[in-house]
């Protein structure tokens, strides 16, 4: 269980490199993509090991990486969004997604009603969604707790002397 | 912030033209429209002059007028033709930003330096494929492919990644590009479908459209609609839908060719 967490971590880290290499993140910030995005997986999968469900394991792991993305963003100096946006990316529900399309074409293909086709469809589709939803949700997080003021303007850890 | 007492004074047309073009880089970059709200209208004030800022997907309106005398406003539009994510031009104006505030540069100073901003390039191709290659094998390994199938995502993948810059290279539709590709890389990694490699084999169809995934649009369509950016944030919703749409017709078109199900 825990080593295969662990690997698991690595992968979404490297996923996360490759996202943040097509969106053009600077160089300074990719350990920190790389950072979030392993600690977010293995979050999500520790509070998965504890039996919380799905949706809720994804928003814990999203909102605990964007209050964590305010810190990152004194230390490369960037906004949050240019090193959070790539490192939500391999907690995208790819299979969900997947398996909800290929049960939309079953359904259209199929005269006979089967309603466990239609709620695993149904499901996956809606927990395609809302995983979708709550990885936003924890990248909003930094600019929404704050009252919409600039990251800039929050510390918490305390530095010696300000930067631009 | 201290001000100094006399700020030069500039015509409005080229200040409205250089707030516009930081504008409308930053809206093609990728920022959502809060930040580029922020940052422009923190340009503007430390040049000593009052915005106005209404955004569309299509464009930008600005309308400018001078602290002193704010009854003179120059409004004027931008479109905002391309959309191409660059994390590094959202940072780097987000840093010039600051600077211009805390150090009060002239207007040419900006003009420079936006247009440096302007000429960041892209990561080289090659590396670009390799760290995408890197990544649908990542995806394959997340969702619980075995190592055949993290081979066979990370071809297509790979070839899926060629298809799709050869598209968009010579001037294709940007959904026709997406779902062509979609569909060449369903297509290799439905091979493993159809002479069952491996343990589970529609993992890696699964994952091998993922590089495709409308990240950006995606999230920024939520912090826009949570920021009170309404029409902004409907109208990256729907190009992100138009996008995941792509991927499915390409997926499905593939599927339907080999006979998958």
């Amino acid at each position: 269980m825990t080593w295969l967490l662990i690997e698991k971590c690595v992968w979404a880290a490297l996923a996360a490199m490759g996202f943040a290499t097509l969106f053009t993140t600077p160089l300074r910030a990719f350990w920190a993509t790389a950072l979030l995005a392993a600690l977010g997986y293995g979050l999500r999968g520790i509070a998965l090991h504890l039996g919380l469900d799905l949706l809720a394991a994804t928003l814990l792991a999203s909102c605990t990486m964007g209050l964590l993305a305010i810190q990152f963003a004194h230390w490369v100096h960037t906004p949050t969004t240019v090193f959070m946006a790539p490192a939500v990316i391999p907690m995208v529900p790819g299979v969900f997604a997947y398996r909800s399309m290929m049960g939309l074409m079953e359904m259209s293909q199929t005269s006979i009603f089967s309603p466990e086709l239609l709620m695993q469809t149904i499901s996956y589709g809606l927990n395609t969604v809302f995983i979708l939803l709550s990885l936003a949700v924890g990248v909003t997080i930094p600019s929404l707790l704050f009252k919409n003021r600039s990251v800039k303007d929050i510390r918490f850890l305390r530095s010696k002397k300000s930067r631009v | 912030m201290a001000k100094p007492s006399t700020l030069p004074v500039y015509d409005y047309r080229v200040v409205s033209s250089l707030l516009l073009d930081i504008a409308a880089l930053l809206m093609s970059s990728g920022a959502h429209t809060e930040r580029v709200n922020r940052n422009v209208r923190r340009i503007a004030h430390a040049l000593g002059y009052n915005i106005e800022l209404f955004f569309s997907f299509a464009g930008i309106t600005l309308t400018l007028s001078d602290q002193k005398s704010p009854h003179l406003q120059h409004t004027a539009f931008r479109r905002v033709s391309t959309y191409a994510v660059n994390m590094s031009v959202v940072s780097a104006i987000s840093r010039m930003s600051w600077k211009v505030s805390v150090e009060n540069w002239p207007l040419e100073s900006i003009a420079r330096e936006v247009e440096r901003i302007r000429s960041i390039p892209h990561y080289p191709r090659v590396v670009l494929l390799v760290m995408i290659t890197l990544a649908g094998m990542a995806f394959c390994r997340l969702a619980g492919g075995e190592i055949p199938a993290m081979l066979l995502a990370g071809a297509a993948t790979a070839i899926g990644f060629t298809a799709r810059n050869i598209m968009l290279g010579s001037g294709y539709n940007l959904a026709l590009s997406i779902a062509a590709a979609s569909f060449i890389a369903s297509a290799i990694s439905g091979l493993g479908l159809v002479f069952h490699w491996g343990e589970a084999p529609e993992i890696a169809v699964a994952t091998s459209v993922l590089f495709l995934i409308p990240g950006v649009p995606m999230i920024n369509s939520i912090i826009d609609l949570m920021h009170g950016h309404i029409i902004v944030g409907q109208a990256r919703a729907m190009q992100g839908m138009v996008i995941a749409f792509a991927i499915a017709m390409g997926l499905v078109i593939s599927s339907a060719l080999l006979g998958v199900h």
